[in-house]
């Protein structure tokens, strides 16, 4: 969800989709020949507003909902989806926004408005009859604006919960901004300062937890951030509650207004800055659910990459992300558009099947309809992509999912790059600045065309490298299915690093 | 039963609703066909759908009265009251109350000169219909509904009013631009311009909701020298001139809350309007209305702002409730947890399938409110992004200790109850069981004392004698001296059999030692006695009637 100031704040404008149009032909490919999006089908019309989506090991799915119901989904992994079948497990939930389940105890943790809460059915008729209240140490006011999303467990067994502001400017109740983390035992350990608005927690393969947070006060796009323990993710809004609690050490000073994430790292040594920027407008508007390809090659090439969903673009873009300098960075890349209703849930079973719904309520997205829910499965054929792209001293390196046609690919001209950030603000969002435009110099493609060896200058730290490869072929000759990627360059490795 | 009757003492006159007159600005209905208004009275919720009708003298009202709930009810039309424009109807109903026995048999209808019309009392889920006009003299005519015990709830009026002008003339011009603010459209080319030909101002140009400003210029005429007020309320900027000077500034981004309004002496005759107006994202809404001395707010501008709208035309047919009504089915208690009046946002609501409904509030570990009928509109909540807190939907709502926690230590029997914090003190929360009727069994703890709260159903609303048996039951290794419940606090009043009468509600004390206690109120406790590290605590809480 955007979880923004307003929806006129929404700016659907299509400049981000300029690109490559001129190299157009009917029988370019196309997103669904590689990925098709299925609805799960829903005879008895329920309102399936999807706040959260989990599956367990024997492949049933749950489906929680803005309205506060849990549905499970049983045979949805079938070739055809019209034997998906949905029942109401729980009702009466406060807009159900996170959910994960325990194989051990057979229990689903829902994470709802004021609480985690464990639902289990105790006598197998597949309806919860126990809610028990695992955690809920955090404060509700009654501002609709005061989201908790939950993530599934990570690999000690806790799970996260990231508690939006009040609205957009206040943190009205104990741990509003925080990203708190809630252990098997139902301690809860506020562990990450300075949210603004989540929209969905996930994990890497490596098993650090991933937030999105949305545009708006001292987010000049929206972005992946990492929930490093300990860390302050950039809004201070929320950083009056070091008053109650030392788990995290002091309260870190305050950034300066108008100023730059860049510059503000040296003034803040806890400020962790984004790891992915999701340019606002390019990719989408408000991201949400975050997933992890860990079905090691079921659900196409992407192994141990991110999924990010969007709510207001209705769409799913992809992340990878790597450690320079001990911060995360990495590249955005859409992937897949077309989806019915802003997204909100997601879960990738192990066999490879993608599920994703949501609600457009409140906000609107590109979608168009009140809600959906569907399932996303590859059809085995894989796409021309830039499978990864990664910083280099003096440029980037591209990797591809298929080989490339060297003559395209080794030609400077086939590509393009612009840079910018956003100023670190306490106002609203915020235009990109500090425009600069680095020039490609060199493409050198790997002896395999699997790889591409971009020299670029300048370089500037902190700044998203928008790269468009409009000229590029696959040794086939077919061009890329995407061929805009968005690295965000928090560090420039060292030469000889 | 005769389901129709004629008022012929009256005088052809229009009944309509907002929307319904609408037309009425610009063009007279043909004067023989009557305005259909239709009015209900949803299940389990004590009350008409429609609080407030309105009507401009002169058409035929045709009034379909559709009796959707359990009980029979009946719907009187008063005149008003001498001196007291709105009574509600309730010296009606009073003299209703006052005929005793006969009364069942006269449908509750008095003999009084202020009755205007009427239906007879409609059992349920049937139908009267009212063919009738309405008097020529602008006022307040409450409707009420006479059966013994409704009329404090159940109540109307119907506002009989004339209108103002509408605009003689009106243009616009569409610009198209993202904006945060008002632009100068002076500076700008103009997408598409022209008339308006029903002279109200309309944002539904082209189909467009977003990205989009448009400029509004028009005629008016004042009928005479004085006072006239503008209303203006927009999503997202605008801003009214009135001869060329700005009058009321709505700019920037903001849904259409609130109604800004402004007055100004006018000279009669003819003058000029612009308003300008723009729309980023999201809704988009635009109101326009004007008042005087002579006229009620007529609206100039195709959108009625919901707080001027009496909910006429907005439902859709033959739906009772433009909510999302909630409530226990199969025999099943429903749950709905979400920001609920009355209770902290921590409130856990419960219907039962007897009719009675009540909120256990998980700050306080105490029942915030009880009530019967209905259960809960969802509708709040489950459209657009939900924001505020919701009443119950049904009726007969009463708190019997709300305004604190409802377990707590005393250091001695007199000691002050603790008073309410935003989360109480020591308690922790730890969820509910579900039992096969769905009913929950809420379970706490209190420092080391483990509570289980359940609440069981007895008796049905319908027949008039639904309430609960409030259970607690307490679990302690080590148990604490000088725990008490409180049971009920206020202007407690002892009946026979260990009954204490409250406001709108009674209480008694099925197991254990009721105490009271207290000078000005009254506060009911029961000490928590262990017996094996083992207590209990019974309650009965039900309607006064």
């Amino acid at each position: 969800m955007p979880f923004s100031l307003h929806p006129s704040l929404f700016r659907l404008s299509a400049v981000a989709l300029t690109v490559s149009a001129a190299t157009s032909v009917a029988d370019d490919p196309k997103e669904s020949d590689y990925y098709q999006i299925q609805a799960i089908p829903n005879p008895d019309k329920l309102v399936l507003e999807v706040g959260a989506l989990e599956h367990t090991p024997e492949g049933r799915i749950f489906a929680t909902t803005r309205r506060g119901d849990v549905f499970t989904v049983t045979d949805a992994l079938g070739p055809d989806v019209s034997t998906a079948k949905l029942k109401l497990f729980a009702g009466g939930l406060h807009e159900v926004l996170g959910a994960t389940w325990n194989e051990k105890n057979q229990s689903l943790y829902i994470t709802q408005r004021p609480e985690v809460t464990r639902l289990h059915d105790d006598d197998g008729d597949g309806r919860a009859d126990t809610f028990e209240t695992v955690c809920d140490g955090w404060g509700i006011t009654g501002d609709y604006h005061e989201y908790a999303f939950g993530s599934k467990f990570d690999p000690d067994g806790n799970m996260w919960v990231v508690l939006c502001l009040t609205g957009s400017f206040t943190s009205d109740t104990e741990y509003r901004g925080w990203g708190l983390r809630i252990t098997p035992d139902g301690r809860m350990l506020p562990s990450v300062c300075g949210i603004r608005s989540p929209g969905g927690i996930g994990f890497n393969a490596a098993g650090d937890a991933f937030y999105t947070d949305n545009q708006g006060p001292w987010n000049g796009s929206s972005s992946l951030k990492w929930l490093k323990p300990g860390s302050f993710a950039g809004n201070p809004t929320g950083n009056k509650w070091f008053s109650i609690t030392t788990e995290i050490g002091p309260r870190p000073p305050e950034p300066h207004d108008q100023s730059r994430m860049v510059t503000e790292r040296e003034h803040v040594p806890t400020l962790v800055p984004p790891a992915v920027m999701l340019p606002h407008a390019h990719l989408g508007q408000s991201p949400t659910a975050i997933i992890c390809d860990r079905t090691g090659g079921k659900f196409g090439p992407f192994k141990d990459q991110l999924f990010v969903s969007e709510q207001t673009f209705s769409n799913i873009a992809r992340v990878s992300l790597e450690k320079v300098n001990g911060v995360y960075q990495g590249v955005a890349i859409p992937f897949l558009e077309g989806f019915g209703s802003g997204l909100i849930g997601m879960t990738l079973t192990d066999s490879g099947i993608l599920f994703a719904g949501g609600s457009d309520r409140g906000w609107g997205s590109r979608g168009g309809k009140p809600y959906s829910f569907d399932r996303v499965v590859w059809t085995g054929k894989t796409p021309f992509e830039i499978l990864n792209m990664t910083a280099e001293p003096d440029g980037f390196t591209l990797s591809f999912t298929a080989p490339v046609n060297k003559e395209t690919a080794g030609d400077p001209a086939s590509y393009a790059m612009r840079a910018w950030t956003w100023a670190y603000r306490q106002e609203y969002g915020g235009p990109e600045v500090d425009q600069v435009k680095p020039v490609i110099s060199a493409a050198t493609v790997s002896s395999d065309g699997m790889k591409v060896r971009l020299k670029a200058a300048p370089l500037t730290k902190g700044h998203v490298h928008y790269l468009q490869s409009p000229g590029v072929r696959s040794a086939d000759g077919v061009p890329l299915l995407h061929g805009d990627a968005y690295y965000t360059l928090n560090e420039i490795p060292a030469s000889g690093s | 039963m005769n389901s129709t009757r004629l008022l012929p003492a009256l005088a052809a006159a229009a009944l309509g609703s907002v929307l319904q007159m609408v037309p009425a600005r610009a063009q007279t209905p043909a004067p023989q066909e009557p305005v259909v208004i239709t009015i209900k009275t949803p299940p389990g919720q004590m009350k008409y759908d429609r609080p407030v009708i309105s009507a401009t003298p002169g058409t035929k009202l045709r009034l379909i009265f559709e009796n959707l709930d359990e009980m029979p009810h009946n719907l009187v039309l008063c005149r008003p009251l001498e001196g007291k424009p709105s009574d509600k109807g309730l010296e009606v109903a009073q003299q209703a109350w006052q005929m005793g026995a006969e009364g069942m048999a006269k449908n509750w209808i008095p003999d009084s000169p202020r009755v205007l019309a009427h239906t007879g009392l409609v059992p349920a889920h049937h139908k009267e219909e009212l063919f009738l006009t309405v008097p020529e003299e602008p006022g307040i005519y409450p409707y009420v509904c006479t059966f013994p015990g409704h009329a404090m709830v159940m109540n109307g009026e119907l506002r009989v009013l004339t209108q103002g002008p509408a605009l003689t003339d009106l243009n616009f011009k569409l610009y198209l631009g993202e904006w945060d603010k008002l632009p100068d459209f002076s500076k700008l080319t103009p997408h598409r311009a022209g008339p308006l030909p029903d002279r109200l101002v309309d944002i539904k140009l082209e189909g467009m909701s977003e990205h989009f400003g448009v400029r509004y210029e028009g005629t008016f005429e004042v009928p005479q020298d004085g006072r006239y007020e503008f209303f203006l309320s927009s999503d997202d900027g605008s801003r009214l001139s009135i001869d060329g000077r700005a009058i009321l500034d709505n700019d920037g981004i903001h849904p259409a809350s609130t109604v800004k309004s402004r007055n100004l002496r006018l000279t009669k005759g003819t003058h000029r309007l612009m308003l300008d107006y723009f729309e980023g994202n999201g809704e988009e809404q635009l109101y326009l209305a004007w008042s005087s001395k002579q006229f009620s707010e007529t609206p100039l501008s195709k959108w009625i702002h919901p707080s001027r709208d009496d909910g006429g035309g907005a439902e859709a047919p033959g739906d009772p409730n433009t909510g999302i009504p909630l409530g226990s089915q199969n025999g099943e208690a429903v749950i709905y947890r979400n920001f609920i009046a009355g209770s902290s946002p921590r409130g856990i609501a419960v219907g039962y399938p007897n009719g009675t409904n009540l909120c256990f509030d998980a700050d306080q570990m105490a029942p915030a409110l009880f009530w019967r009928g209905a259960f809960m509109d969802a509708k709040r909540h489950w459209t657009d992004r939900g924001s505020g807190a919701q009443p119950p939907l049904g009726y007969d709502v009463f708190s019997p200790a709300a305004d604190g926690p409802a377990l707590a230590v005393l250091t001695d029997p007199n000691a002050a109850w603790p008073v309410k914090k935003p989360r109480a003190e020591g308690i922790r929360f730890r969820g509910y069981t579900l039992d096969a009727k769905r009913c929950p069994t809420f379970k706490y703890d209190i420092g080391c004392v483990a509570v289980e709260e359940r609440y069981e159903p007895v008796g049905d609303t319908k027949n008039g004698d639904g309430a609960l048996i409030r259970h607690l039951t307490f679990t302690c290794p080590m148990a604490p001296p000088g725990l008490y419940l409180r049971a009920a606090v206020g202007n407690l009043q002892p009946h026979d059999g260990g009954v204490w009468a409250g406001q709108g509600f009674q209480v008694k004390v099925i197991k254990g030692s009721p105490l009271t206690r207290g000078q000005s109120g009254t506060e009911l406790l029961v000490p928590v006695e262990f017996e094996n590290n083992r207590a209990s605590v019974d309650l009965l809480y039900r309607w006064n009637s």
